[in-house]
């Protein structure tokens, strides 16, 4: 079964057309990687699939549920419900700089014990008292897919998650995208890492 | 290039020059007299701008005598003190009436005339003197010294009714149409008032008065030369009639009535004002404006600056105007506006509570700039921050108060720790609708002691607040670092 299902989506800004009749299809508990070069509307898709973006036209479903027919979306508190399913780990993250660690997870979803189990399962909870400009680059993005996760999502998105982050560190992220999808969440991964995606075992999504 | 840089230097020579010029204008056959310019007829403004009145004659004949160039200076009649002992003035002349303690802080000239609180009754009253008045109905000017002595005196007790109205013509007018018998007067003013008129034979003044006071003229205190000739000229002017003939000009008659002898006792009750704790009154009242200000401007401006943001246009442009107005007009003005210029647009608004008007007039202002510095804050919060909030669904209220408003804050807060510090400086301006803070009081204190202290103290004490204000934004900024 398809938990996102794009039928011939497109998105302009202004006379740019980012992408027209876009076709994009995610089975359940699949690792897909969306790839090409930048400038592509590789970040834009996913910001369109998650409701930071507006599509022009197109129907997009999630879970099976319709956010959007025809470029016509349901209403805001439809849209929301819908898109709880989804969380996304940002290029840079977007964790909140006046908050700790904790209370970074915290302002999602105050459930202690959850907050608890996954700093420690993600190496954090030393830190859980630290502000993000204290912590290394690594630990933010694993604060970022903790925070992700508060909303207990079926699908994550990444939007390069190598970027940010040195050439030692891709084995680590490799292994916590296995872990997660392990564990049966489906994942969308955009990135311009050929490396990257190669040691990834996910199907892979071309926007040339 | 050579020839901006010459232009420029001229001009800055020509400044200075001009600056120069300015401080050492006392020359010395000049005799400087201070005037406080709304004092008809002793001393206001003429036809044509220029100051003219009884006093200012009188100075002109008296400058003749003693050999100098007359100059008359309008002056702030608060700062009379002040203008006289820091050389600004040589003499006041003005009409001003002897108190002791004018007496204490200037030498005084002895009485050059009298000025007497009469009763005006109208020509053809049977009424003739102040026991004729029993039980009859007598007008003043609503807070007039006419209308004290009146209250105080015999003739008010035995009076039918007082009636207080706005201002001396209207209490003519009251006896002219028989509503009141008799109005309570200066002598002066109200012969001036005949005399330009042309109403002698329609109004008596009763020769007996309520009260009297001696004008004086008041030179610095250690200038007994100057005292000594000013009253020499004086007794000239007034033997050869040129006196005479000036008091007939302006109000009909010679009430210039000078005799060197006239003593004053001058054994005052040295009422001993204590700087420190007047000082203290007004720092209470800088404070509790400053306090009351700084708490309802900041919210306020944070609400103004988020409802710029509502996606309604108009609410934005009304917002826009509103700010672009508290902007660019002077805080002294809309303080004016406020207190005078409304209630006279809507006369239901009348708005008596002096401090408050102060107070939203001083929140108007600053909301204005508040909202201003905000939006600057909200400008410097990253576009990915609010992403976050909504695709982690966090409520908008909570995101405001526990994500956005902190990271603003830390932006905002030098601008915000300026803007106090001006604040608490502002403050000073409620002065012009008539609240003591502490500046004014300062002011009074030098006047009166014609002693610099306090405005040394309060200098002193408007430091302290600021250098506080300054450490606590310190403080806060670094709670704020988020590291
Ligand atoms: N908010 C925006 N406003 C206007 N144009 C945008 C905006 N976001 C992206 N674009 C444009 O859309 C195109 C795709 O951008 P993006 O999705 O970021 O590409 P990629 O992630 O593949 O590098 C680019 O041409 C970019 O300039
Ligand atoms: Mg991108």
């Amino acid at each position: 079964m398809d938990i996102i299902n794009a039928i011939n989506i497109g998105k302009k800004f202004g006379n740019n057309t980012v992408f027209d009749n876009l076709n994009f299809k995610v089975k359940k508990g699949e690792v897909v990687t969306v790839v090409g070069p930048s400038g592509k509307g590789k970040s834009t898709l996913l910001r369109c699939l998650i409701g930071l973006e507006n599509i022009d036209s197109g129907t997009i479903e999630i879970d099976g549920k319709i956010l959007v027919k025809d470029g016509i979306y349901v209403n805001s508190k439809k849209q929301s419900e819908i898109l709880s399913e989804v969380g996304m780990v940002f290029q840079n993250y977007n964790l909140f700089p006046n908050l700790t660690v904790r209370q970074n997870l915290e302002i999602v979803n105050n459930d202690s014990k959850k907050i608890d189990m996954l700093l420690k399962r993600f190496g954090l909870y030393d830190r859980k008292d630290a502000y993000p400009a204290n912590i290394s680059g690594g630990q933010k993005q694993r604060l970022a897919i903790i925070r992700a996760m508060m909303l207990n999502p079926k699908i994550i998105f990444f939007d390069e998650p190598t970027s940010a982050l040195d050439k030692d560190n891709r084995g680590e992220i490799v292994k916590l995208i296995n872990e997660l999808n392990a564990e049966k969440y489906t994942i969308v991964i955009v990135t311009h890492d050929k490396q990257f995606v190669d040691c990834l075992d996910s199907i892979i999504y071309d926007m040339t | 290039m050579k020839s901006k840089i010459f232009v420029f230097l001229t001009v800055f020579v020509l400044c200075f020059n001009f600056l120069f010029s300015g401080l050492c204008s006392a020359e010395n056959d000049e005799f400087v007299i201070g005037v406080d310019v709304n004092v008809p007829p002793m001393g206001f403004l003429g036809e044509n701008g220029d100051v003219v009145g009884l006093d200012i004659d009188l100075a002109r004949e008296v400058c003749k005598v003693m050999g100098k160039k007359l100059k008359v200076q309008p002056i702030d009649w608060d700062a009379k003190e002040l203008e006289l002992n820091t050389n600004k003035i040589d003499a006041i002349w003005n009409g001003m009436s002897y108190t002791p303690e004018r007496d204490q802080n200037m030498l005084l000239t002895s009485a050059y005339m009298q000025n007497r609180q009469v009763l005006v009754v109208k020509k053809d009253a049977n009424i003739s003197n102040l026991d004729d008045l029993k039980q009859k109905n007598i007008c003043g000017q609503k807070g007039s010294t006419g209308i004290t002595s009146l209250k105080n005196s015999a003739v008010g007790k035995n009076a039918k009714t007082i009636t207080e109205l706005d201002n001396m013509v209207d209490c003519l007018n009251e006896v002219r149409l028989g509503k009141s018998e008799a109005t309570v007067v200066d002598e002066v003013v109200v012969r001036y008032y005949f005399t330009k008129n042309s109403l002698q034979n329609d109004f008596k003044i009763l020769d007996q008065e309520l009260e009297t006071e001696d004008y004086v003229i008041a030179v610095r205190k250690d200038n007994l030369e100057l005292k000594n000739k000013i009253e020499k000229a004086l007794k000239v002017v007034v033997e050869d009639g040129r006196a005479g003939e000036i008091s007939k000009k302006w109000v009909g008659s010679n009430v210039i009535t000078f005799s060197a002898i006239k003593e004053k006792e001058s054994a005052m009750d040295n009422k001993n004002v204590n700087v420190f704790s007047e000082l203290f009154q007004g720092l209470l009242v800088t404070l509790k404006l400053f306090a009351i200000c700084w708490v309802m401007s900041i919210p306020l401006g944070l609400i103004l600056c988020f409802l710029r943001r509502v996606r309604l246009k108009f609410v934005k442009i009304i917002i826009d105007v509103y700010i672009w107005i508290m902007r660019g007009t002077p805080l002294l003005l809309q303080i004016f506006f406020l207190f005078y210029g409304l209630p006279l647009m809507f006369p239901n608004l009348q708005m008596n509570d002096r401090f408050l008007v102060g107070v939203i007039a001083f929140v108007l202002n600053y909301v204005a700039y508040f909202a201003e510095i905000f939006r600057g804050g909200i400008k410097n919060v990253d576009k990915g921050q609010f992403e976050s909030i909504k695709v982690l669904k966090i409520p908008k209220i909570k995101a405001m108060f526990r994500i956005i408003i902190p990271q603003m804050l830390r932006v905002c807060l030098p601008s915000i720790c300026n803007e106090s510090v001006a604040l608490v400086k502002d403050t000073a301006l409620i002065f012009s609708v008539g609240v003591i803070e502490l500046l004014t009081t300062a002011k009074n204190l030098v006047n009166t002691n014609a002693d610099i202290l306090a405005y040394i103290i309060a200098a002193g004490i408007y430091l302290l607040i600021c250098s506080l204000v300054n450490l606590i934004f310190k403080i806060w900024e670094n709670k704020l670092k988020f590291e």
